[in-house]
């Protein structure tokens, strides 16, 4: 169970995306909570991410989801293709991990477009690459490298430290 | 001669005491010129007296100045904290004024509608760009129901999705799940307007093949087939074409309502009556 501090966290993120950033710049493809949960599931794992995916993920559809548990089906997916990839791939290198990034938040888009095209949402493949997936994934790992250290690099060497100690 | 010799001192102080009376008396009370000696002087030391004079006064200024220097510097921080309210009051005059300008602009729509309405303001948005749709601060409390037509005094919004106590969900025209029965205003051609996902334009698919519609014309609403009174703008056609097969005519339509810039909206109850 997260404690209160990280539930009011995770909350505030959401409030900032939807009542802040999503008001401010309604046309800067940035999302957030799915951001957030990459970066997280990158650092501790499929488990966690996927956790944190499915809290965000309620808290999207709560607010706003037409088709509740799309969003909760698309950030865990998101968490768990995360977490694999951190464990297969990453190797702290900023190249690698802003790749990671892109490829990830693209896989999600793509995931959320099939459930849709499953439930006959009304949406051009090409359109939703070319206008959706592409532009996100692009922004998101542009600001991975600001993320980088606070969310990845210094947790990391917190805990190669506490190894060393303990 | 001797005896003048013997006191030439004092001959001298005295010749020199006459001489300077004499002097005093020729040259008191105001005189228009000044002598050549004197002017001789003046002009000879008027060059120095003023590099002397000018090194005074910066002497002067830079002593004042170090005198003054904490005195200013507080007067200084004083007037740039009053500066920094000033443009904060400056921005938020500018913001207030702006407002009031919408909702001027929305009040005098709501009054010449004809329709019962109430206002409200966006507080939330989508942040995927799958679907779009707002929230505003009404729900079911202020009267709000589903289906319920949301506009500004650009044109039509959206309508009502769904509705809590105190907040209502807006499906936006730009959603590919939204619909709305349209018309061209110049030829009457009729059709349906949905969103695309990804797009901020609009797609007008028409009910005959053969409807003429041209870019820059009007559309609005035409009241059949939904809960949109007829007449209400849409957007303005920007580009027409076919689809593959050349079975439907389509528009793309610029919205008339910039929904990247929605912040208060008005929403018609049915019924008429303001």
């Amino acid at each position: 169970m997260p404690g209160w501090r990280t539930v009011i966290i995770l909350f505030l993120i959401s409030i900032i995306q939807h009542s802040f950033l999503a008001l401010l710049a309604p046309k800067w493809p940035l999302e957030l909570p799915l951001l957030v949960t990459l970066l997280y599931a990158l650092r501790w794992g499929e488990g966690k991410g996927a956790k944190l995916g499915a809290f965000f993920g309620l808290l999207e559809d709560l607010y706003l989801g037409r088709y509740v548990g799309l969003h909760v089906v698309g950030y865990v997916a998101a968490g768990l293709a995360a977490g694999w990839a951190g464990r297969r791939f990453f190797r702290e290198n900023l190249v690698i991990f802003m790749g990671l990034i892109f490829a990830l938040t693209f896989f999600h888009q793509i995931v959320s477009y099939l459930l849709l095209y499953v439930f006959g949402f009304p949406a051009d493949l090409l359109a939703v690459l070319s206008q959706i997936a592409w532009p996100r994934a692009l922004v998101h790992a542009l600001l991975a490298p600001f993320l980088y250290q606070p969310v990845v690099a210094i947790p990391l060497e917190k805990k190669a430290r506490l190894q060393y100690l303990g | 001669m001797a005896w003048l010799y013997r006191h030439r001192r004092l001959v001298l102080t005295l010749l020199a005491i006459f001489l300077l009376l004499f002097t005093i008396g020729l040259t008191r009370g105001q005189r228009a010129t000044a002598t050549w000696p004197e002017r001789l002087f003046g002009d000879l030391l008027s060059p120095v007296q003023g590099s002397v004079a000018r090194a005074t006064a910066a002497l002067e200024a830079v002593w004042r100045g170090l005198a003054d220097i904490s005195r200013l510097r507080a007067e200084n921080q004083s007037l740039k904290k009053e500066n920094e309210a000033l443009v904060a009051l400056q921005g938020q005059l500018a913001e207030i004024k702006a407002e009031n300008e919408r909702l001027r602009r929305l009040v005098s729509f709501a009054t010449s509608s004809g329709y019962r309405t109430i206002a409200a303001r966006v507080i939330g948005r989508d942040v995927d760009s799958w679907f779009n749709q707002v929230v505003v601060d009404r729900g079911a409390r202020d009267g709000l129901a589903p289906n319920l037509v949301v506009v500004t005094d650009q044109g039509i919004v959206g309508r009502v999705l769904r509705v809590t106590s105190r907040t209502a969900t807006v499906l936006l025209l730009t959603d590919p799940e939204s619909g709305v029965g349209a018309m061209v205003q110049r030829s009457r051609d009729t059709g349906v307007v949905t969103g695309v996902a990804g797009s901020s334009n609009l797609l007008l698919k028409f009910f005959s093949r053969e409807a003429d519609v041209a870019p820059g014309d009007v559309i609005i609403s035409s009241g059949l087939n939904s809960s949109f009174p007829k007449g209400m703008v849409i957007g303005e056609v920007v580009k027409v074409g076919r689809s593959d097969y050349g079975l439907v005519k389509f528009a793309e339509v610029k919205p008339a309502v910039n929904f990247d810039r929605l912040e208060e909206v008005l929403i018609l109850f049915p019924g008429g009556g303001s």
